[in-house]
């Protein structure tokens, strides 16, 4: 050996010497950082041998159950009964060497119960590392919100992590469909849900799980096994940040088949409203042919035969005759009835008070020669959407019918207020009035509540139908009433609205 | 009147008591005319065109058309006649029940020479067609002789 393999092989052992010597300090130094770790921390930590016998508990026992270390190690913990298979089978999965939590129940030294969650780790030498803490706050908040969240009607609600893995299901929903809330916690969305939908419709449904942990909110609908459902995709979002996802899922096929229902009848009213306008149509005309024929030859019987066949029989064709005419009168009334409807577009801007004024000038005759007054508050009348066809149709009705019915003497009066979203047009007279019991009746078709005066039954009807189109609503007041006003006050409103919105279309 | 012309006129209409009260009227009027019948469309045509038992009809000078028949309607009369050189100056008077708008838009549409629903009383009716006479017969030129 020469001195310079001597001074060489020297130097390795020196070497080799501060190299184990710096090893062993810095694992000195970690037992140490990892004593204090344990000593100080608030968490219970304690590390068993092979035979699962303790040979470290941390001094927080003291204060989390009551027992110093040393009490604790001989002694062992108090596991309340319901929980010790659980545990027992978490042991033996920690000893087969997997990092496990559990949650469990155990009881303090002053016979108190707390909710304790244990992290346990296989050690190289076959031990047990563990670290545990009262979670028995978080418990019971979280065994409050599975309350509520299993106790919402008709829902359901799901968290996951952002790996898609469920980490809460709850709720009167969870249990259809072969689904359990056990299968499900811990299970992936695929896992879970595979077998409820095809392929396309998994797809979409995993869009909105993974859109929610990127930040974005989503509703979805879905069907299954005859039941409807729409979920709603939201973040949770916990400090600020995003920790996965949660779906609220409510069951609305009861709302979807009462809106089906809905819409169903909606559409049986609307067809029979349309046949019984066809069916009016249809059968005045259907009427007017014959009644025409009838006319036709009782006219001619009278002009070539009246004289000549007795007076009897001259009494019978004028009696035709007159039938004739007050079937007319129906018939043409019932077309006007039928007719009444209107197409959006003929919805225009309409001035009240310049057709109330065309309406009164227009049976001026007529009101002079039954000796009445039309009394119109001009001023007052306001501009509507309206189609101007059947208005005029509407407000000539209402102010014959007051001058019809108040004569002699009678006086009738327009004139308008503006109400919260309507304006409230009323056309009153000083006849007689409409008593209590026929104020509904009087709107319906041929219902007359005064044979004496002349018409078809017909009018108020109209009016109501023309109303109607224009969504307003019309009723007659009580003669006398609360206010002792005498005479029929009718009265139908009209939606006020912005001229701007209407001028748009 | 009608400078001694005599007129004839083809009433197309298959209800027999329009029928009989058109007869009436019409044999009311002053104005020497003969109004013929065609019961529905299929008849009408074959009058104007002569083919069968028509072979020896007269031209017509105005129709008065129903619309509403069974077999060829008023409208299928209408359109046939204002499509054929030889009818299409004859004046066709719709004469019917409806007053419905679309009815009259399709008779105008169809080239007809005027619309009339026909009015319940007969007294009524006899003023329209003392008007047929007074305009048709009387006051216009017509395309025949």
């Amino acid at each position: 050996m020469t001195s310079e393999t001597l001074a060489a092989s020297g130097l390795l052992v020196a070497l080799t010497m501060v190299v184990i010597f710096v090893l062993v300090r810095r694992l000195q130094a970690s037992e140490q950082r990892f004593r204090l770790l344990a000593e100080h921390t608030e968490d219970l930590v304690c590390f068993q041998d092979v035979g699962g016998k303790y040979v470290y508990v941390s001094p927080s026992v003291e204060r989390l159950l009551g027992w110093t270390p040393k009490e604790f190690m001989r002694g062992g913990p108090t596991i309340f009964p319901d929980d010790k298979n659980t545990l027992r089978a978490f042991q033996e999965r920690v000893q087969g060497g997997e990092t496990e939590r559990v949650l469990y129940r155990i009881q303090r030294k002053n016979g108190t119960v707390i909710w304790f969650e244990t992290w346990s780790y296989p050690l190289p030498n076959g031990g047990v590392a563990s670290s545990s803490r009262d979670v028995t706050a978080r418990k019971v908040a979280e065994d409050m919100y599975r309350y509520l969240a299993a106790n919402l009607p008709k829902m359901s609600v799901v968290l996951y992590d952002r790996d898609l893995r469920i980490i809460v299901a709850e709720g009167e929903l969870i249990g259809r469909h072969g689904h359990t809330q056990e299968k499900m916690e811990g299970g992936t969305f695929r896992q879970v849900y595979w077998r409820d939908y095809d392929a396309e419709e998994i797809g979409q449904i995993q869009d909105h799980w993974v859109r929610a942990i990127q930040g974005q909110k989503s509703e979805s609908e879905s069907s299954l096994a005859g039941s409807m459902y729409r979920s709603y995709h939201l973040p949770m979002i916990m400090g600020g940040r995003i920790v996965g996802g949660m779906v609220v899922t409510i069951d609305i096929t009861e709302q979807r088949n009462r809106e089906i229902e809905l819409q169903e009848r909606t559409d049986d009213l609307e067809r029979s409203n349309r046949e019984l306008e066809q069916f009016a149509d249809v059968a005045s005309h259907e009427l007017k042919t014959p009644l025409r024929h009838i006319a036709g030859f009782a006219e001619l019987l009278a002009d070539e035969h009246e004289g000549l066949l007795g007076k009897d029989a001259d009494d019978y064709i004028h009696n035709i005759l007159g039938g004739v005419g007050e079937m007319r009168g129906v018939i043409e009334a019932l077309l006007r009835y039928s007719r009444a409807k209107t197409e959006e577009n003929r919805m225009e801007r309409v001035s009240l008070s310049h057709l109330v004024a065309q309406v009164v000038s227009g049976l001026r005759d007529r009101t002079k020669e039954m000796g009445a007054k039309v009394e119109v508050d001009l001023k007052s009348l306001p501009v509507v959407k309206g189609d101007p066809v059947l208005l005029r149709q509407l407000m000539e009705n209402l102010i014959w019918n007051g001058v019809k019915f108040a004569s002699p003497g009678a006086v009738v009066r327009v004139h308008a207020a503006r109400r919260l979203m309507d304006w409230e047009i009323t056309v009153e007279d000083n006849g007689p009035g409409v008593d209590k019991e026929h104020q509904e009746s009087i709107f319906l078709m041929f219902k007359r509540s005064r044979p004496d005066v002349e018409g078809s039954g017909v009018g108020l009807a109209l009016c109501r139908k023309i109303v109607g189109i224009h969504r307003g609503r019309i009723w007659v007041e009580e003669a006398g009433g609360p206010k002792k006003r005498p005479g029929a006050t009718f009265r139908f409103t009209l939606p006020a609205r912005n001229w701007d919105e209407v001028t748009q279309h | 009147m009608g400078n001694g012309k005599h007129f004839h006129v083809l009433l197309v209409e298959d209800h027999p008591a329009d029928v009989s009260l058109t007869r009436k009227a019409f044999a009311k009027i002053s104005t020497p005319n003969t109004l013929h019948v065609a019961l529905d469309g299929m008849e009408a045509m074959a009058f104007l065109r002569r083919e069968g038992r028509y072979r020896d009809a007269a031209r017509p000078d105005l129709v008065l058309l129903d619309l509403n028949m069974p077999r060829k309607d008023g409208r299928s009369v209408l359109r046939e006649m204002k499509a054929e050189q030889g009818f299409r100056t004859i004046p066709v008077i719709v004469l019917t029940t409806s007053a419905a708008s679309h009815d009259i838009r399709t008779a105008y549409d169809l080239h007809a020479n005027g619309y009339v629903a026909k009015p319940v009383a007969f007294a009524d009716f006899m003023a329209v067609v003392e008007a047929i006479e007074r305009f048709w017969f009387i006051t216009v030129h017509l395309s025949t002789p």
